[in-house]
């Protein structure tokens, strides 16, 4: 199986991966949009993840999701569905270019929405630079059937078979008899039509590529620059109220007291209490949900000052002596006693064992200190 | 207690401690989500607004000190001309990457070319400094600055 990588080149997204895999499990399914005009919905498997994988089944926990939702309405305006979140690595454009590439529509009639967080959508994150490879040819496919069953809904009205009909910037041609006919116009009828085996649609040539290729700009800009509400902190719900956590400052350690009660006093403060985190987290899990205090009030700011008055007492545990210091001072001496620990300087230049001097030929001294990973706050765009 | 201020020309009275931040009064108070919370101590500049055309960060700005001085955010500036031009030609060289930051680069820009129509590399650059972008669109930023800046001096050679 062919797959296209992070780094692909156009020789290889010429070849596009054996169907097999896809034919195994993809729906596709359209149905009369609401106003009119055709909705295409496409249920895909992680193909690509499990071809790059190399494995013949996907992982258990990756069923097959909604991956694709296209409306085309009877004004041609067409919507594309988002379902990446976006964090300025320009997913949320690029996904649905790669639809719009093969279902042929110009990009200026194209609108994008960010999908919901919804299990449908199976998994829907940011991070592992694998939403290109893994997309690409599935979300193709989907464009190209789109394009297939208006070119089918036109060749029906004209009586004329659709090998003859081509399309261009949303809009199919028949060269012969010189008529014309909107993806907008076609798009009801469409929706009748049966949907094409998703493994057997013809993909464009690269060669013929319009939007694929282009720089084209953010489709969120706009909102950007002009301040509309677009990110995470800017959604509102009705009721809504607003917590601050102070955790403990030493992982794994725990509250013995907090003044609580002080707290919930204070203005626009609605509650306050003490959270306590499992056994597991406590020991081997910095990213789940720590010992500390929540202060839950009408506002940020009120939050935010009512933890200014928090008096909390921790039982910080045994990791509480621990530090960088003391971390740099380990990994000398594991260095010394274990030289396999530094595989990497070893690997580079096998002169002498880390630890034990400068390298011969660099004349260097490497040191690979391995803190414990960080993660920094991700501001997902919500609207 | 209650404060009126005037923010993008109108005056709006709100309930709150003197001691809340301009950025917290309108981000929650007014419903104004363009202004962005960064560090909340004024060190990243998200939150950037102007008081009476003077970059401040809202963050660390008391209402209780705003006074009479007229509030101007990113949700007025395409009714701003050079705020306008600065929109226009960050849309055209798309200088945003996740876009948080911009609101609040916008406003030091705005402020920048509205004082100084011309400024040299070194003078966006100073003007700047206190606005952080952690996916390094700097160098777009400063791009987007100098187009502006070069329509401006166009303009003024013509008259």
């Amino acid at each position: 199986m062919t797959i296209i990588n992070a780094k692909g080149a156009e020789v290889r997204a010429a070849t596009p991966p054996s169907t097999s895999t896809l034919s195994r499990r993809a729906v596709l399914k359209a149905s009369a949009a609401a106003g009119g005009g055709l909705l295409l919905q496409a249920i895909l498997p992680p193909l690509a993840h499990a071809a790059m994988a190399d494995t013949p089944a996907a992982p258990a926990d990756e069923a097959a999701s909604l991956n694709a939702f296209i409306r085309i309405a009877p004004d041609g305006i067409v919507t594309i569905m988002s379902k990446n979140p976006e964090i300025g690595q320009g997913i949320k454009t690029m996904l649905p270019m790669v639809i719009a590439e093969e279902l042929d529509v110009d990009w200026k009639d194209v609108r994008i929405e960010q999908a919901p967080l919804d299990a449908k959508y199976g998994r829907q994150h940011a991070g592992g630079s694998t939403a290109t490879p893994e997309n690409y040819f599935p979300l193709r496919r989907v464009g190209a059937a789109g394009r297939q069953m208006l070119v089918a809904a036109a060749a029906q009205s004209w009586n004329v078979p659709a090998s003859e009909c081509s399309t261009a910037a949303g809009v199919v041609h028949h060269e012969k008899s010189g008529r014309s006919l909107t993806y907008g116009a076609l798009a009801s009828q469409a929706a009748t039509l049966p949907v094409p085996d998703l493994a057997s649609v013809t993909l464009k040539d690269p060669k013929s590529f319009k939007i694929i290729g282009q720089r084209l700009p953010g489709v969120d800009n706009a909102k950007i620059v002009t301040g509309q509400p677009l990110f995470g902190i800017d959604v509102t719900v009705p009721g809504m109220l607003y917590a601050v956590f102070q955790k403990c400052p030493v992982f794994g350690g725990k509250v013995t007291s907090a003044n609580v009660d002080a707290l919930k006093a204070l203005p626009g403060v609605q509650d306050a209490f003490i959270v306590r985190a499992s056994e597991a987290n406590r020991s081997g899990n910095p990213e789940g949900l720590a010992d500390g205090v929540a202060i839950v009030a009408k506002s940020w700011w009120a939050a935010s000052k009512a933890r200014e008055k928090l008096e909390v007492t921790w039982d910080e545990g045994p990791t509480a002596a621990q530090s960088s210091a003391g971390f740099a001072q380990q990994a000398v001496k594991l260095s010394q006693g274990a030289p396999g620990l530094l595989f990497a300087a070893r690997r580079r230049c096998r002169c002498r064992p880390p630890g034990r001097g400068a390298c011969r030929r660099s004349g260097l001294f490497l040191s690979v200190p391995l803190p414990y990973r960080s993660r920094a706050a991700e501001l997902h765009r919500a609207g | 207690m209650a404060y009126t201020i005037e923010v993008n020309g109108v005056k709006r009275t709100v309930d709150v401690d003197g001691d809340t931040p301009l950025l917290w009064v309108l981000r929650d108070e007014l419903d104004l989500k363009g202004s962005k919370f960064g560090c909340g101590v004024g060190l990243c500049g998200a939150c950037t607004v102007h008081l009476d055309g003077t970059p401040v960060r809202s963050c660390s700005t008391p209402i209780a000190s705003v006074g009479s001085a007229a509030v101007v955010t990113i949700e007025a500036m395409a009714a701003d001309p050079v705020g306008q031009k600065l929109q226009a030609a960050w849309m055209e060289l798309d200088v945003p990457q996740c876009g948080y930051c911009q609101a609040g680069q916008i406003m030091s820009a705005t402020a920048l070319l509205s004082n100084n129509p011309h400024p040299s590399d070194q003078e966006i650059d100073a003007a700047m400094t206190g606005n952080v972008c952690r996916c390094c669109s700097y160098t777009r930023i400063r791009a987007a600055i100098n187009k502006v800046a070069l329509i401006h001096a166009t303009a003024v050679e013509v008259k």
